[in-house]
């Protein structure tokens, strides 16, 4: 199955090929060509696709929010055809960037049973991003050139890309949350188990090492890695979910144990674009600064604020009682005001 | 985290079986000691048996005391109120005791199960007779801030961090267990071992023996908690105490006392006991019985400011206790056992 | 006319992000075929490795490589200096050791091997299994008996900051004076202990044929870490693209110790597979720097009066076998006060600790807390109110240089802030004070921060939708980057803040230093205005040219920009939007860079920031324990970017001087050099439990000569002061003078007895 050709590696000159319309990948350069196999057609101009792409540019920024879609570049592709075998991703879905100069930029081929998730491909837009430029100059920057040294329509392109991936149907169908597939056991005591989770409302289905804290499942495998990890040890407080409504640590609680729960992490906390009262509180009276405990925070202060025996607390016992969320910041006064405010909400 | 697998207890009975016939099992339950210590590598065990869906997790009224399911959580037993109000060294010792969302997951019968802060215990480059019998005691000689004024032997000076465990052993709390020779009840204060030259066995505990719940038994005096730590919350203690007041009128009946952070466990200041019993409550007596009860505290190199704090400690604690002094937050809340209180202009709600 | 943005009360522009779980941090970045790499470290604090089996190791399940010194990749030596910091030799900054290239062991936990495999579990249990047997050599574990005493010259080797400095005569001075007081401080080792653990994810690739290393690290120093690397790695530094977003806190690690970066990078090569590496906790107690502990003698010569005579400030400072590191602990001692003569001197012992590094007022924190005790001492010896000794010795010069101080209104600040803390009402007698079963004591102590400026560079592009993006490639920890270069950008553009984006963490940006020193605002700031300003030429020149224009032939004096227009400065009515030139112009967007550096003002001036820092404590003698009730500061740092992010570093500043004052100390055991305090169960940081209420002024008076913003640095000065301002107020609380730092109950329980 791995022939030659699918050894070829990001910043490799792509070999020629036909495309479906007749012409060939070396007549195409000069613009930057995604080719996309699957075995369902790809469409960035879908809604729902678009959509993705918006979030997209917000999360990852650099101008692309201004940049305008070129649906021209996009080849949408049997993935059982002629190109796909010469390119050595037959059968396989798979996506390749190819830059102006006919470069592979960027490819990702999406295993059988393999999932993919927003971060690997946010990882790997973000690797593209910016070349350091050499002389930058108004002439340069007037053109085409604007994070560095991939040109906007490429940049553009890949960002376009990644929304296609994120939005596949087939893709999160077919897989639905799992992780890698669990290599053959070779020692039978951290034989994989299936393990179940609730998150956020919704259940994953994982092979998970028995010894997988429910923190490393969020952060490592299911890639929800809002919940922080800041000393692994119950030290600190940055890993705080909720398990059935009350604060706990998911560093301490090991994956296997949290099925038949109910777990909100933050991404789950707010209700759609709708921030938890907590949330806008934090923002509005600072009460953070580099961000990294935070989450932790406001798991906790969430679930002070739905406990009947700390909800009415004063500023003593608030300080009592969110004394397991440790910011290093130090942002507690400001902490101590979010959460007194959102007390009177 | 040594490779182990992992099961849920189907039954009690089926989970010591299991436990019993396998050296390397260990039981689980919250997971807060048990899995940071696998994270350690202190503990690698082969086998993990999951106790937490048992159903353990009841709280009720027994024989005019409380009995509290071993499953209930630290949390479930601070807050349920005859406790609160009829035990308040047990709330304040829980409230005062790591953090809202550890008591949350904490476990009545995990809690006095945990193990030693001894810092060498959890470095595995370090020798540790607990952790690995044998291989020495590197807190003697070592820095051995937070270890141990009584009791300690020669091969171990670690002390017992449980805040619970003190305000359980003041109250003569019973352990119901159920092991691979059947049902017994423990007195709380026979749990925990001194160290002796088996400092690796914390307690009686038979390997397999599952305590199903922690019997309160009746009292009709007043308890209480007090804490000293480094940090105004989410702290170990330094030294803590436990003092639980039976009055015939003005007089002393009985008093029971037990000192935390200072011994393999939680430490029974008898000659202070019974110093206090039949006696009008002054502070001029309690600094007697603090006395007594830290006369033969044999410090080590880093710890031995844990005698004058043990000592205000105790007499403070039975002033308030007694009513002597007031109580420094309300009765039955962290507020009540921490000493110093938090920052800030106020100390303590009121 | 668009309010400024620049001074306004913005909220921060990645709070939502942030409150959301969405900002990405270092560990997050999830690759493509991701391996995990775990740690083994040494057991022994000196000596050699004897054998490394790694054989069980290799074994376990899904491991992928075991690197040790015998098979891992070669490294070059760490570079002598970088963008002109010292790293080597005595006062470098960094640790020189590279990881993995001989058998040599400097101090216990240093990195022996690296496992990689499948997954987080399957590498952590693997590094537990790799045996290691060492040859054992007595580590050198204290300062006074050290085999290798050094007096380093400079501090990192800047001409600005040497460290063994004489004016006049101190020591004649000191005995003629006719108040002489001399006391000895000590400060304990401590721990940044940034709630994020470092990370780095390398991920190497063949691009155009070469190598190509891609590098997420916790850095704040995107541009200094990619040097480091492609030197170390022999790389062309083109070729070294280092990425970090977002840190989740650094305090002055996270910045000079790169041993886990270039472990990852390695990793990353052997396996052929991207691989991360997350420290554990009990790893940063060795592997992420910390503030070496010191010992400190204050000798103060002083008139009845109260004037100051003569001062001499010595420090015995510690470091590694492997770095130079010299925590520099006279430099409030060197400027604060008017006196004639003025010495000091630094000491170096190398042990066998981890090393140190900067950690959020280096020298300043420790060194601030000795000179300002010693002051509060001199004042009960001569029995005037200590805010009144201050001011009897109030500098208007600084007494090294004789330079003025750009701008100093210290005054101002400890007249507010005693009015902030009720001074009046303090009985000016030691235990004098009490509530129930407390005592009460109010401090006081000065603060200061150096207001340092460095070079930077930024990018500007405007789109031709009339949004605005602004690059540079500095760093966001928590000191609010993302939302004052924002404002500061946004003002230098005429644009609404809400149509100007600013991105930093990126090595492939335009250049900007590390993120430290309090300077990044003094910094950043002044580049982003003039890559806006370049732009807006850029644009003006653009437009003038067009005959389309209202603006053609117009020379670009002329031309001005405001509210997101051009127009002519003699008639504001004939102008167009920017959007309107690009567009007819068929250009998406137009981009320029500036850089941005200091000048010869720094010839002319001392540029400090100042404060006044008071502490209201309780303290129950019973048990020894110490809680702050209040803490008030006014400080005077030049004007406000922003005083809502202000506000929050200020007292995020405070509290890391609390933690270091009443309960932060890391202790290695005196027989092995092993840390025995390595975890936060420990290692006490304040909790909010500890945390006081903070009263917190600003006097917002724009410094006239650092930059056009008139903005000096934030960052570190909340954190000095603090220290002396509680252990005064201790002192003031129960008659007892704390000399070590941190005050636990163990050590006032010894004083009390006493
Ligand atoms: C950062 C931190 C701070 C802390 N601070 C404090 C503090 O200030 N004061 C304090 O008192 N505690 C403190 N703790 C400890 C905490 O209270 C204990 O970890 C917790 O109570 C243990 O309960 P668990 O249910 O989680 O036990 P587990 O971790 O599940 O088990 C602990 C032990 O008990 C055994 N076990 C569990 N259930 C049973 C049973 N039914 N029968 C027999 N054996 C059983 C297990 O095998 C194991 O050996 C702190 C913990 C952390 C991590
Ligand atoms: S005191 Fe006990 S626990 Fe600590 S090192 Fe010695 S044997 Fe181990
Ligand atoms: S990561 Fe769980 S408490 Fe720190
Ligand atoms: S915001 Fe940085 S640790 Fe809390």
């Amino acid at each position: 199955m791995h022939n030659l050709v699918s050894a070829l590696q990001p910043g490799d000159t792509v070999p020629n090929g036909p495309l479906p319309d007749g012409s060939t990948l070396f007549e195409r350069r000069g613009r930057p060509i995604i080719l996309a196999f699957a075995p369902t057609e790809w469409d960035p101009a879908q809604a729902h696709q678009s959509a993705i792409f918006a979030r997209l540019s917000q999360e990852f920024g650099s101008g692309v929010a201004f940049a305008e879609a070129a649906p021209e570049a996009w080849h949408s592709l049997d993935y059982r055809g002629e190109l796909a075998i010469h390119l050595g991703v037959a059968g396989q879905r798979a996506l390749l960037l190819l830059d102006e100069e006919g470069v592979l930029r960027w490819k990702t081929v999406v295993e059988p049973g393999q999932d993919i998730r927003p971060g690997q491909v946010l990882a790997a837009l973000q690797a593209l991003r910016p070349e350091p430029l050499d002389a930058p100059d108004l002439a340069a920057a007037s053109t085409e050139v604007l994070t560095g040294g991939m040109s906007r329509r490429t940049f553009v392109m890949a960002t376009l890309a990644a929304a296609a991936l994120l939005a596949l149907p087939s893709v999160v169908a077919a897989a639905p949350e799992t992780a890698l597939p669990s290599p053959p056991p070779t020692d039978n005591r951290s034989a994989m188990l299936p393990v179940e989770l609730n998150i956020n409302g919704k259940s994953h289905r994982l092979q998970l090492d028995p010894r997988t804290a429910l923190l490393d499942a969020l952060r490592e495998n299911l890639h929800l890695t809002g919940t922080k990890k800041g000393c692994d040890h119950g030290q600190c407080g940055a890993c705080t979910v909720h398990l059935d409504g009350h604060s706990a640590l998911s560093c301490l609680t090991l994956a296997v144990m949290a099925q038949g729960k109910a777990i909100t992490t933050i991404e789950g906390l707010a209700k759609g674009d709708t921030l938890h009262p907590v949330q806008a509180a934090f923002i509005k009276h600072d009460a953070f600064q580099c961000g990294y405990c935070t989450p932790g925070q406001i798991m906790s202060a969430s679930a002070l604020l739905a406990d009947q025996h700390t909800r009415h607390g004063s500023a003593v016992e608030i300080r009592e009682a969110m004394s397991g969320n440790l910011c290093r910041c130090a942002a507690y006064p400001n902490i101590i005001a979010a959460i007194q405010e959102a007390q009177r909400a | 985290m040594h490779p182990f697998q992992y099961q849920r207890a189907e039954s009690g009975d089926q989970a010591v079986a299991v436990v019993a016939k396998n050296p390397d099992a260990a039981f689980i339950a919250g997971g807060t000691s048990q899995v940071d210590l696998l994270k350690e590598g202190v503990h690698q065990p082969s086998l993990l048996v999951d106790v937490a869906g048992l159903p353990l997790r009841q709280i009720t009224d027994f024989e005019g005391g409380v009995r509290i399911g071993a499953n209930a959580t630290n949390t479930e037993a601070a807050y349920y109120p005859a406790i609160q109000a009829r035990y308040p060294a047990v709330s304040e010792a829980l409230l005062a005791g790591a953090s809202v969302q550890i008591r949350n997951m904490a476990t009545m019968a995990g809690n006095p199960l945990q193990r030693t802060r001894c810092p060498y215990f959890r470095d595995l480059d370090q020798p540790c007779n607990k952790r690995t019998p044998g291989s020495g005691c590197a807190a003697i000689g070592g820095y051995n801030h937070v270890h141990a004024l009584f009791g300690a032997s020669a091969a171990c000076v670690a002390t017992h961090p449980s805040d619970l465990a003190v305000a359980l052993s003041a109250l003569d709390a019973r352990v119901q267990t159920t092991g691979p020779r059947g049902s017994r009840t423990i007195a709380f204060p026979d749990l925990h071992r001194l160290p002796g030259t088996t400092p690796h066995l914390d307690t009686v505990l038979e390997h397999g023996e599952l305590i199903t719940s922690i019997d309160l038994p009746a009292f009709a005096g007043r308890s209480h908690y007090l804490k000293v730590r480094e940090r105004a919350s989410y702290a170990y203690a330094l030294a803590s105490c436990a003092v639980a007041l039976e009055m015939d009128g003005a007089k002393i009946k009985r008093a029971r006392i037990a000192l935390g952070g200072v011994a393999h466990k939680p430490w029974r200041a008898t000659p202070a006991e019974a110093l206090l019993a039949g006696q009008q409550p002054t502070e001029k007596l309690f600094q007697a019985a603090a006395a007594a009860a830290f006369a033969d505290a044999k410090p080590l190199e880093h710890n031995a400011y844990k005698i004058p704090m043990g000592r205000n400690l105790l007499v403070r604690a039975l002033l308030e206790t007694s009513g002597l002094q007031p109580l420094q937050g309300p009765a039955g809340t962290a507020f009540a056992a921490s000493v110093g209180g938090m920052a800030g202009q106020v100390a303590t709600p009121n | 006319m668009l309010t400024e943005a620049t001074g306004q009360p913005l909220d921060r522009v990645d709070g939502r992000l942030k409150v959301m779980g969405g900002a990405r941090y270092t560990a997050e970045w999830d690759l493509p075929g991701l391996a995990y790499g775990a740690l083994a470290t040494s057991a022994i604090a000196h000596g050699k490795v004897r054998t490394l089996d790694i054989k069980a190791a290799q074994q376990a399940p899904g491991v992928l490589a075991v690197l040790t010194y015998l098979n891992a990749p070669r490294l070059q030596p760490m570079p002598e200096k970088v963008g002109g910091t010292l790293f080597r030799g005595e006062g470098g900054i960094t640790e020189t050791l590279q990881p993995l290239q001989d058998a040599t062991i400097a101090y216990a936990g240093q990195p022996l091997a690296v496992v990689v495999a499948d997954t987080h579990e399957h590498a952590r249990y693997a590094a537990s299994l790799v045996r290691i047997t060492y040859d054992e050599a007595k580590p050198e574990l204290d300062r006074a008996t050290a085999s290798r005493q050094t007096l380093p010259e400079a501090f990192t080797g800047s001409k600005e900051e040497p460290l063994q400095v004489t004016v006049g005569d101190p020591r004649s001075a000191l005995a003629a004076a006719s108040v002489k007081l001399e006391r000895v401080y000590e400060s304990a080792i401590t721990h940044h202990n940034p709630i994020e653990q470092l990370a780095t994810i390398a991920r190497w690739e063949k691009r155009n044929g070469a190598d190509y290393l891609t590098v997420y690290d916790t850095t704040r120093g995107v541009d200094t870490l990619q040097e480091v690397i492609s030197a170390s790695l022999n790389l062309p530094k083109d070729n070294v693209h280092i990425i970090c977003p977002f840190i989740g806190g650094a305090f002055g690690s996270k910045g000079w110790l790169y041993a886990p970066a270039l472990l990852t990078a390695m990793a990353a090569r052997v396996v052929g597979r991207p691989v991360k590496i997350e420290l554990r906790r009990q790893d940063m107690f060795s592997t992420a720097g910390q503030r070496g502990a010191t010992r400190q003698t204050l000798s103060l010569g002083a008139t009845r009066d109260g004037k100051l005579t003569s001062l001499q400030h010595d420090t015995q400072a510690q470091t590694s076998m492997v770095s130079g590191y010299t925590e520099p602990c006279a430099r409030v001692s060197r400027m604060m006060y008017a006196v004639p003569n003025l010495g000091f001197a630094h000491h170096l012992s190398h042990l066998n600790l981890p090393s140190p590094c900067p950690m959020r007022g280096p020298g300043e924190t420790v060194g601030g807390w000795a000179l300002e005790c010693a002051i509060d001492e001199l004042a009960t010896e001569l029995n005037i109110d200590p805010v009144e000794l201050r001011l009897r010795n109030y500098a208007d010069k600084n007494p090294e240089t004789g330079k003025p101080f750009s701008s100093k209104h210290l005054r101002e600040c400890y007249a507010r802030g005693q009015e902030l803390i009720g001074w009046a009402a303090r009985n000016p007698k030691p235990r004098s004070m009490r509530e129930g079963n407390s005592l009460i004591g109010y401090g006081v102590a000065t603060t200061m921060y150096p207001a340092a400026r460095r070079e930077a560079s930024a990018r500007a592009t405007i789109f031709a939708d009339g949004h605005a993006l602004v690059q540079s490639a500095t760093h966001e920890l928590g000191n609010g980057a993302y939302t004052i270069f924002r404002q500061i950008s946004a003002d230098a553009l005429t644009l609404p803040v809400n149509n100007v984006r600013f991105e930093l963490g990126d090595s492939a940006l335009p250049k900007a230093p590390t993120t430290g020193g309090s300077a990044t605002t003094a910094t950043v700031g002044p580049a982003a205005t003039a890559a806006s300003e370049a732009v807006l030429s850029a644009l003006k020149q653009l437009a003038a040219r067009d005959a389309k224009s209202p603006l053609f032939g117009a020379s670009e004096e002329a031309i001005e920009a405001r509210d997101g227009r051009l127009v002519r400065k003699a008639n504001a009515a004939q102008g167009e939007t920017y959007a309107a030139i690009l567009k007819r112009a068929k250009l998406p967007s137009i981009s320029a860079e500036g850089t941005a550096k200091p000048g010869d003002e720094r010839e002319q001036f001392s540029f400090y920031s100042f404060g006044a820092v008071f502490a209201k404590v309780r303290v129950d003698e019973a048990s020894g324990s110490i809680r702050v009730a209040q803490l008030c500061a006014v400080y005077d740092v030049g004007r406000l970017m922003n005083p809502q992010t202000a506000r929050s570093q200020f007292i995020g500043g405070m509290s890391m001087g609390l933690g270091a004052t009443l309960m932060e100390a890391t202790h290695y055991d005196a027989r092995n050099g092993r840390a025995v305090v390595r975890n936060l169960a420990d290692y006490h940081v304040p909790s909010m439990a500890d945390t006081p209420d903070i009263l917190v002024e600003a006097l917002n008076i724009p410094d006239p000569h650092i930059s056009a913003l008139g903005a000096r640095g934030i960052g570190e000065i909340g954190c000095v002061g603090t220290p002396a301002a509680i252990t005064n107020a201790v002192f003031h609380a129960t008659g007892q003078r704390l000399r070590s730092l941190p005050l636990t109950p163990d050590k006032l329980l010894k004083a009390l007895a006493s």
